[in-house]
């Protein structure tokens, strides 16, 4: 299957009505503040076992672009970011919408996040295939150094702490041993526990941090207040002309979105605020930035937008997730019975062309359906917490269950958020673990298949040049912030 | 960065350091008394045995520097929304009510453990979190019940019947 005919795929009526439905579920679990699109593939994912793997796909893709896109309306209309892309976008958005444009800043949001996500789509379609061409070539050695460094980038472009990135990353890693070793078929690290001898599941560990510790944590905040400004449609729809004022931003916003996205363990937050930085420090006004600035919405939006094509390069072309709802769609993948990374192209294209096809038309129905449903998609703000959070419980619970019918994992996802939470309100970044942890048995199979060839002997690992180079540049990101650290401590006492 | 902010911060750091160290000792502990494979050169201990002491050294890191009163750095990137300590809000905090929903979860866990039938279970939780969390006002409770009917024959129509999911 070619990426054309995934393209009329999508068009047919049963991919194309999961795919808005993907889009609309995304968009309304965006507007909603508290519930976030990782929360909802999370959820969505056991369910997503019975589907054929190209539905499943099409579905959480259209959830992912639906959900960073849905922030936009809360952070405009009430102040409160659906989305944790969408914290910068809080910061204009609703000062405009106060000063009476509330539609004028939802199309604005709209109309770049329509551009950043095909600027995200262009730089997918062009960049994956050849990554994928030059790793297909890669050994064992050579993608256990790959995976070792992806490890040791997230941990270093955590922002605020290297070493809590690192011990974040290794914690991830250390907890994906218990259960049933793959290279030797032993049962190991389960202290004695026979509900253990599965290890801990992807679903249960991804749906206990993100959506349990997220669901806690806003239950400590349901006195929050929902005022709102309301909505109108005055202005949704911008002119060509706004595009042409707006065109060099929402560009350079989106090239920063895809830069940073490509990255492992970023994200879409942090894209919207280098952009947001970029686009003050440039702009002719930049003392209208927070008090309802256009430009700051473009940016924002724009940027965190393209995040969403650039985070899928590295999934598609390595095998390695660049964050969290890449590392739900490799989890999919996995429970698919697909191996992600370079030889899916040659394996599975139809997965990776529908991946494609459905991110830009995705997209393009967002765009559409931001567009003509903003009055009802506001409506969803005001469904009170009472209501939504228990049933939100239920599905996490039974989301957890549903994989492999036992109680066991329900435990599992309780223990996951309370680790989320404890990780949370000590600093240490959330996104290194979950790397980590999907990364590990990776890591750990291609070393020991490589140890098996060349006889036990690590040698490899040092004379095979590719491989070399990338434990060269992981020493070199391990080292550097503890190198700049010292040299800044001995330039303040000298 | 106020000194009491900072104590804080180191605080945390010390505790999350002593934790990770407990954590890579007893995995590497564990690991170590794993036993080889026969034609695996490293067996399934070796590896995370050596995870367990980076992991184990950075931990006593993290924790000398608490001790010694330098500052780490924190992830300024958070997935979790709500949970930024410095963060002013102008109105309660709820920790109390968010230990209470979470031991309810804890239950109604407990209880689908026990063969609770799903539906009963599931009704008595969303009625009681729900209520719990519209501080059992008259009115806002009435809602509640309501919803949790609802919810309820929504969740066992959807899981049992759509979704085909073998309920516990």
């Amino acid at each position: 299957m070619t990426l054309l005919d995934s393209f009329f795929h999508l068009m047919e009526p049963a991919p194309f009505l999961l795919m808005m439905i993907g889009v609309i579920v995304g968009i309304a679990v965006g507007v909603m503040p508290g519930i976030t699109a990782g929360m909802l593939m999370a959820l969505t994912l056991p369910f997503t076992y019975a589907m054929a793997p190209v539905d499943a796909i099409i579905l959480l893709i259209s959830m992912f672009v639906g959900g960073v896109s849905g922030g936009l309306v809360t952070a405009t209309l009430m102040r409160i970011p659906g989305e944790p892309s969408a914290i910068m976008t809080t910061l204009d958005g609703y000062p405009l919408a106060k000063r009476g444009f509330p539609g004028r800043a939802l199309g604005l949001g709209n109309a770049a996040s329509i551009v950043g996500g095909i600027v995200g789509w262009i730089a997918l379609v062009l960049l994956t295939r050849p990554i994928a061409d030059f790793a297909v070539q890669l050994g064992p050695w050579e993608n256990f150094s790959l995976v070792l460094t992806a490890l040791v980038l997230v941990s270093s472009l955590s922002r605020g702490s290297f070493l809590k990135g690192m011990i974040s990353a290794l914690l991830g890693v250390l907890l994906a041993f218990p259960g049933v070793d793959q290279t030797s078929g032993l049962v190991r690290l389960t202290f004695g526990f026979d509900a253990m001898t599965n290890g801990f599941q992807l679903l249960p560990v991804v749906i206990g941090l993100f959506a349990m510790s997220q669901l806690v944590a806003d239950t400590m905040h349901v006195n929050q207040g929902t005022d709102h400004i309301r909505a109108n449609m005055k202005g949704v729809l911008i002119s060509l002309k706004d595009y042409a004022t707006h065109g060099w931003n929402m560009l350079r916003s989106s090239l920063i979105g895809l830069w940073i996205g490509i990255h492992p363990g970023v994200g879409a937050t942090v894209s919207s605020i280098v952009a947001y930085t970029v686009a003050k420090n440039m702009s002719k006004t930049p003392e209208e930035f927070g008090k309802g600035s256009e430009e700051a919405i473009v940016a924002a939006e724009s940027a965190n937008n393209a995040t969403t094509g650039g985070t899928l390069i590295p999934l598609l072309a390595l095998g390695i997730p660049g964050g969290i709802a890449d590392a739900i769609l490799l989890a999919a993948l996995v429970m698919h019975n697909l191996r992600p990374g370079p030889l899916l192209f040659t394996t599975n294209p139809e997965i990776v062309n529908t991946i494609m096809a459905t991110h830009l038309v995705a997209h393009l129905a967002m765009f559409a359906t931001m567009t003509l449903g903003t009055l009802v998609f506001a409506r969803l703000m005001l469904i009170p917490r009472a209501i939504l959070f228990p049933l939100i419980v239920v599905f996490c619970a039974i989301g957890a269950f549903a994989m492999d019918g036992q109680i066991a994992d329900v435990w599992i996802m309780l223990l996951f958020g309370l680790v989320g939470l404890a990780m949370e309100i000590a600093r240490f970044p959330l996104a290194p673990f979950v790397i980590g942890f999907v990364l590990a048995p990776l890591a750990e199979g291609k070393l020991r298949s490589a140890l098996m060839i060349s006889d036990g002997s690590l040698w490899p690992l040092v004379t095979r040049p590719i491989s070399l180079l990338l434990l060269l540049v992981s020493v070199a990101c391990f080292v550097w912030p503890f190198w700049r650290e010292w040299r800044q401590r001995r330039n303040s006492t000298a | 960065m106020p000194d009491s902010q900072a104590a804080k911060e180191r605080k945390l750091d010390a505790i999350g350091g002593a934790v990770v160290v407990a954590i890579a000792a007893v995995m590497y502990v564990a690991a170590s008394r794993e036993p080889p494979a026969f034609y695996d050169p490293l067996g399934p201990g070796t590896i995370p045995m050596a995870v367990s002491a980076l992991l184990g050294l950075l931990g006593f890191v993290l924790l000398g520097r608490a001790v010694l009163g330098w500052r780490t750095g924190q992830a300024t990137q958070a997935m979790i929304l709500g949970l930024d300590g410095d963060e002013q809000v102008d109105y309660a905090l709820r920790p109390g009510l968010a230990a209470f929903c979470f031991a309810m979860t804890a239950a109604y866990t407990v209880a689908l453990e026990f063969q609770v039938p799903f539906m009963w279970a599931t009704f008595v939780f969303l009625f009681v979190s729900g209520a719990a969390m519209a501080g059992f006002k008259r009115r806002e409770t009435a809602w509640v019940l309501a919803a949790s009917i609802v919810g309820t024959g929504i969740s066992v129509y959807l899981f049992q019947h759509v979704l085909q999911v073998n309920l516990p």
